[in-house]
């Protein structure tokens, strides 16, 4: 078939499918469907599992509390709120530094439902995290937030957050902390963009560890602000009475109570400086007779995990391409049904002088005219939710 | 000029039923002639039109249309010959709904010669429209869009868009009204006069008789051998 012979038989099949549009829509519709229902579970989830690996791949140890391996894993390197059993500053400084750095996480509160971590600055360099505007923290009380913490709480550098209250009820528990934002880390797509990063000690300050007293008072930081919230009277937003803030004024009277090695750590990130430093870790880690604390593998943890999901997702996978070749098969189906009620259209062509040739190629252009629009939609649309692999990560975890 | 010497055909088969037979000892038709084909239905009108259009292959004897032998002649070659020697127009029209009436007038030119329209054949689509009143908005219609007459005129511009030399129409006029058979019988006769081409119209309707050269009757013209 020549050229121009391909040109009629296009422009007569495209005749033909906008006439039937109703149809046309409907068919090309059911192979948009038939590509997207499989496809997007499956590359969603495949998007996920790779990033959940990529996230664990770049922490090679970590060490905790004894407890769920799977929860610590979770909450250190997706901040997802699991609770667990804290282990103390020992452990971290029990780290031979010669063999590994340690970077420990405290992730006990939250501003906004947005977690606050607790961490130190070598965190950013394991992740890679960069500033977008601002700058680190310099000070207590001093945070960075993740790129989309700022989009979605709209802070920016010199802006206030306030961690939310452990109790809303008990009065004695530990009172809310106002913390300055003084940078914004530029979007990394990854967990570290929806929280918010405080040093270690602003992180304990929040526990109640660290307080200040007020020059002049004499009175240390809870005490006046139990003072203040005494005078108040209720109308006067009591919630914003029972705050703490670290300013440049009150910062020299903080300081912290008890014994470093004794306050708390949720879990370490452990960096060895070589594959031998880790086995060594790894070794003595296990071979620890008080079992208070347990090594990580988060690769292993996340790969473990990720094989239940993968199973499941093969499973529906399986169910949902029953039902895609059904679809199909119904395509098929629909097709053959209209030709034999178009039989006079082409005994017509027939009559005429067209050639079977000739009438094959029209159906064939038909039907892959719908077939090849239905793929491209399914494609699309597979494409268009492809965005939405974060919340499908979230769901995971 | 169309000859049928001693030509056989048999229709198929249909489940355990021997297939009737039908034979044409003589049947001419002088180049240029407009010959009324008449018969009862069932009497055999399509199947002589079907024949002398080359749808239908010979069994037997020779069918020579326009200098030509159909009955010897491929398929391929016998399809090519009828795009371009011999113009059909059909009962019920049977215009391709999902064309527009330009696209259908060109349909037979298309099948016959894949290539851009040229100026020329523009210009004759054109005129033949102009000769069937057929207007530019109604061209750009489709056929659900049109009266029964319109849509009769669009078949009848169809079979002649190839200039053709032979035009068989099967009952063109069954399905219209008794005003608008003469005005589509008269149309068809002037356009195949104009052009010189032989028109075998299929009827059962005596009264537009008068105005062909002669006709013919379907049991003067073929004898039926077995069931019928």
């Amino acid at each position: 078939m020549g050229g121009a012979a391909l040109r009629d038989v296009l422009r007569f099949s495209i005749a033909t499918v906008t006439y039937y549009w109703r149809r046309s829509l409907l068919l090309t519709m059911c192979v948009a469907m038939a590509v997207f229902v499989p496809l997007t579970p499956y590359l969603l989830v495949r998007r996920a599992a790779s990033t959940l690996e990529e996230r664990a791949s770049s922490t090679p140890l970590m060490i905790a509390a004894a407890g769920s391996k799977t929860d610590v894993t979770l909450s250190a390197l997706y901040f997802d709120g699991r609770k667990h059993n804290i282990m103390t500053m020992s452990e971290v400084m029990g780290v031979d530094p010669r063999r590994a750095t340690a970077i420990p996480l405290h992730l006990r509160f939250s501003t906004s439902g947005v977690a606050i971590v607790g961490t130190t600055e070598e965190y950013y360099g394991l992740r890679g995290l960069e500033l977008e505007e601002g700058t680190f923290s310099r000070r207590y009380g001093d945070c960075v937030v993740g790129a989309a913490v700022a989009r979605k709480l709209r802070v920016s550098p010199g802006e206030y957050l306030t961690s939310d209250p452990k109790t809303i009820f008990n009065l004695t528990a530990d009172y809310p902390l106002r913390i300055r934002v003084t940078g914004v880390l530029s979007p990394s797509g990854s967990p570290d963009d929806e929280v918010v990063f405080v040093s270690m000690e602003t992180a304990w300050i929040m526990d109640g560890i660290g307080h200040g007293h007020f020059q002049g008072s004499g009175k240390s930081g809870r005490a006046h602000q139990e003072e203040a919230s005494h005078q108040a009277t209720p109308s006067e937003n009591a919630t914003e009475k029972l705050q703490l803030e670290i300013t440049n004024e009150n910062i020299g009277g903080f300081h912290f109570h008890g014994q470093l090695e004794d306050y708390p750590v949720t879990a370490c990130i452990i960096v060895p400086t070589d594959t031998r430093a880790g086995t060594l870790l790894i070794g003595q880690y296990s071979a620890r007779a008080d079992g208070k604390v347990m090594v990580i593998e988060p690769l292993s943890v996340v790969q473990r995990l990720l094989a239940s999901v993968l199973r499941v997702q093969n499973l529906v996978l399986a169910g949902l391409s029953l039902v895609t070749g059904a679809c199909l098969l119904l395509v098929v189906f629909v097709f053959l049904l209209t030709f034999r009620l178009r039989q006079a259209e082409f005994d017509t062509l027939k009559k005429i002088g067209a050639s079977t040739k000739q009438i094959s190629g029209i159906v064939l252009f038909e039907v892959g005219f719908v077939l090849t629009a239905g793929a491209t939609i399914g494609v699309a649309l597979t494409w268009s939710t492809g965005r939405f692999d974060q919340l499908l990560l979230r769901w995971l975890i | 000029m169309i000859l049928f010497d001693n030509v056989h055909y048999c229709y198929p088969q249909t489940g355990r039923e021997v297939g009737s037979r039908v034979v044409v000892r003589r049947w001419s038709i002088a180049a240029g002639e407009c010959v009324a084909l008449i018969g009862a239905s069932g009497s055999g009108k399509t199947t002589l039109l079907q024949l002398a259009g080359g749808i239908l292959g010979v069994a037997g004897g020779s069918i020579q249309v326009a200098q030509q032998s159909l009955g010897t002649m491929p398929e391929a070659r016998r399809r090519q010959f009828r795009l371009a020697n011999i113009g059909f127009v059909f009962q019920s029209f049977e215009l391709l709904p999902h064309l527009t009436v330009e696209e259908n007038l060109l349909l037979p030119i298309r099948l016959l010669q894949p290539k851009r329209l040229s100026t020329q054949v523009q210009s004759r689509v054109d005129d033949l429209c102009e000769n069937l009143s057929l207007s530019r908005s109604i061209r750009k219609r489709r056929p659900d869009r049109l009266s029964q007459g319109e849509r009769q005129r669009v078949a009848i511009g169809r079979a002649l868009v190839t200039q053709p030399s032979v035009v068989l129409a099967d009952e063109p006029t069954g399905n219209l009204d008794p005003a608008l058979k003469r005005s589509v019988v008269e149309l068809l006769l002037n356009q195949c006069r104009e052009r010189n081409a032989t028109l075998v119209m299929a009827t059962h309707d005596l009264s537009a008789i008068d105005r062909f050269d002669s006709s013919h009757e379907t049991s003067t013209v073929l004898q039926w051998e077995g069931q019928h």
